[in-house]
């Protein structure tokens, strides 16, 4: 007999009470709406159930019983990008209600932080960069 | 003593980056606990000023005929009322919350995701200033109510202010979906060594939970959101029944997320309370599996329940509802067993965090027992829109989740900021909101009952309504009152130097291994994790190899 790790049990057994409920409703109701968002909810859990089942087969076993993680990596430097691209949307949010200008100004801020965002990820990623000099160089280029 | 030295202390924090002082510090920072002291100060400013809407509502109500504002006014000022305070102040101080503890009660450096952590932050506070932003513009802001129903927001409904609602709205909720699955990797992936998942603090379990439920309730919103604004600006008609659509659709799909969004602003509560009754009880939290699984039915059983908001509406299936309603007491009732039972002969003390937690179990229950009397449809027929709903709701999330936030406050800010709050304006707050509490919603029970409805701007003296409004405007002045000695203790505090030690409560839980405020990397040692309260195990040991007898458990 399988014997799941918690951390699968817990989406598999709202899982279950999505798809569950969601067929009871259905055949009490006739209520699509309804309907679709309650087996939308199981269904999303089941695969998010299936996908950490699966990932937890290929990892290595410990002791604890659950392999996946552990390890944070590189934790990333402060950085201007998350407050541009936040400052961006904001912008392109206001640009929605206000005035196609303001869209266009919002999203040049936020693709500027989201470059900068996308070049510190890939430096971090690099095994071969050691040290902190991404974190001036990322302030700076925003 | 034996400390797990290095596990995530020295090996990590080589990839630890200083923090940088000043305001670029704050505007750069990636670290979970700055992000986290980020949230909790901008949602209590959002409380501040949800709170100053609301003394001007119970003003206009405070006595029949009066014109503290207009109609169209006071209409903007409940919708933006309910908006703030659910949106812009509730949820996101969980998620502030979660973000400052979450990472220290499983022994992590951080969240898996700091970047991604701060976006969220930014996109929560331009999301709201964006629904604030309302108030500058010519017709005003929303006015539609927190719910939206259409067609009071709908293509008819000219004005500014109710598309900078939905897109503000929809940034917030955005960033609520991303911060859930930041913190659900960070619970799944970061835990120490030894923290296997029915050993996590029941904080952290419940802050899993209201995670899922926001990935399942929040993206729902969002797309109706933009189907609103389709029927708004490009002529659809999702919800406009002259054109074939349906309004009660909008109802659906806002209530699919509405009431799970309900539990979305007590579950991490709930967890703050149960953190605290124990400590303060000198015990073992009672039931700690089965307070697991009642958080998780909660959390399944409020994503069945939608449509008891909608009972009136003769389109819901009546039965179905209510049935899955009354079901959520079950395990709401298992809490309150498992929390009155931890205290049960245990060596209480009453500090102003457990004052608050018992605050919280005594409001918060008349809370729950006015909302199994709206499950039942014949009953919710009657009391449908009438002030006794507003009164059971504000029962729930200021008896509940307000003063639970207030609990967490006062027991976790040493930790943060390495001070106390002052307990003598810590008791005066808790006295000033314990009355003020009571004599502003009892009454508008009565109110309901009496056929009072809701969000009217006046009404007529004859109605018999008079002295309970007067009475429900009294206690919202000592309300706002009882908010000052709160922020004297704060400021008070903040202008001391530290002075805490890293465990002044005698917590059993992992952040309060660690200095307050903890270091950047959070951990130099990290104690052997063998149960739920690795702390408490930790200082047992400490004390057997120091040759005293232990404290016995009572």
């Amino acid at each position: 007999m399988i014997r799941l790790p918690e951390e699968v049990l817990f989406f598999a057994r709202i899982a279950a009470f999505g798809l569950i409920v969601g067929a009871v409703y259905w055949f009490l109701a006739y209520e699509p709406a309804g309907t679709v968002m309650l087996l939308g909810f199981g269904v999303a859990s089941a695969v998010a159930s299936a996908i950490l089942w699966l990932r937890s087969r290929e990892a290595e076993p410990t002791g604890d019983g659950w392999p996946i993680g552990r390890d944070p990596g590189r934790i990333p430097a402060p950085a201007f990008a998350p407050l541009s691209i936040g400052v961006g949307a904001g912008i392109v949010a206001l640009g929605l209600a206000l005035g196609p200008l303001l869209v266009v100004i919002g999203l040049a801020i936020a693709i500027t932080g989201a470059r900068s965002w996308l070049a510190a990820a890939m430096r971090e990623a690099d095994p071969s960069v050691v040290g902190d000099e991404p974190n001036d160089a990322d302030i700076g280029r925003t | 003593m034996t400390t797990t030295e290095g596990v995530v202390g020295t090996a990590t924090a080589e990839r630890i980056h200083a923090p940088i002082r000043g305001l670029t510090g704050w505007l750069t920072t990636t670290d979970h606990k700055r992000v986290g002291i980020l949230y909790i100060a901008t949602s209590y400013l959002f409380f501040l000023f949800g709170g100053l809407l609301a003394l001007l509502l119970r003003a206009e109500l405070a006595a029949p005929g009066l014109q503290v504002m207009d109609a169209q006014a006071f209409d903007e000022l409940f919708t933006i009322h309910g908006t703030v305070m659910l949106l812009l102040f509730g949820t996101p101080m969980g998620t502030g919350l979660a973000n400052y503890i979450v990472p220290l009660q499983i022994g992590a450096p951080d969240v898996a995701f700091p970047r991604l952590n701060a976006l969220t932050y930014w996109l929560f506070l331009f999301g709201g200033l964006v629904v604030l932003a309302g108030f500058l513009t010519a017709g005003g802001a929303a006015a539609g109510g927190w719910t939206g129903y259409v067609p009071l927001t709908g293509a008819y409904e000219p004005g500014v202010g109710i598309d900078l609602w939905i897109v503000g709205l929809v940034l917030v909720g955005i960033s609520s979906v991303l911060a859930a699955v930041n913190l659900i990797a960070t619970i799944y992936a970061l835990r120490a060594p030894g923290m296997r998942m029915f050993r996590m603090p029941i904080f952290t379990w419940n802050i899993l939970v209201t995670s899922l439920l926001i990935l399942v309730a929040f993206p729902p919103l969002t797309a109706a959101f933009a189907m609103l604004l389709i029927d708004r600006h490009l002529g659809g008609a999702f919800f406009d029944p002259t054109i074939g659509g349906d309004a009660i659709l909008w109802q659906h799909i806002f209530w699919f997320f509405g009431h799970p969004e309900v539990y979305i602003l007590i579950l991490p509560f709930f967890g703050v309370i149960t953190e605290i009754i124990p400590v303060f009880s000198r015990k073992p939290v009672f039931g700690y599996t089965s307070f697991v699984f009642a958080t998780v039915a909660i959390a399944s059983l409020s994503m069945a329940v939608w449509a008891h908001h909608m009972f009136t509406t003769g389109a819901v299936n009546l039965p179905f509802f209510s049935l899955m309603s009354f079901a959520i007491a079950v395990p709401t009732g298992i809490k309150f067993f498992n929390w009155i039972a931890t205290m049960w002969r245990g060596h209480l003390t009453f500090e102003t965090p457990m004052l608050w937690a018992l605050g919280f179990l005594y409001l918060f229950l008349l809370g729950g027992i006015t909302g199994v009397i709206l499950a039942s449809p014949a009953l919710d027929f009657h009391l449908q829109d009438t002030y006794f709903v507003v009164a059971h709701f504000h029962n729930t999330l200021i008896g509940g989740t307000v003063f639970a936030i207030f609990a967490a406050t006062y027991y976790w800010f040493p930790k943060i900021t390495g001070r106390r709050l002052s307990e003598t304006l810590g008791r005066l707050h808790f006295a000033l909101w314990v009355v003020g509490f009571t004599l502003t919603f009892l009454p508008q029970y009565q109110l309901g009952l009496l056929g009072m409805p809701r969000r009217i701007v006046d009404y007529d003296a004859a109605n018999g309504w008079v002295e309970l409004n007067a009475l429900s405007t009294v206690g919202s002045l000592v309300l706002g009152l009882g908010v000052i000695p709160f922020i004297l203790a704060v400021g008070g505090a903040l202008r001391r130097p530290p002075d805490a030690p890293a465990d002044p409560w005698g917590g059993f839980t992992l952040e309060w291994a660690t200095t307050s405020p903890p270091p950047p990397h959070n951990f130099t040692n990290l104690p052997p994790i063998r149960s739920a309260r690795p702390v408490f195990d930790w200082r047992m040991d400490a004390e057997r190899a120091a040759g005293a007898p232990p404290a016995s458990e009572p």
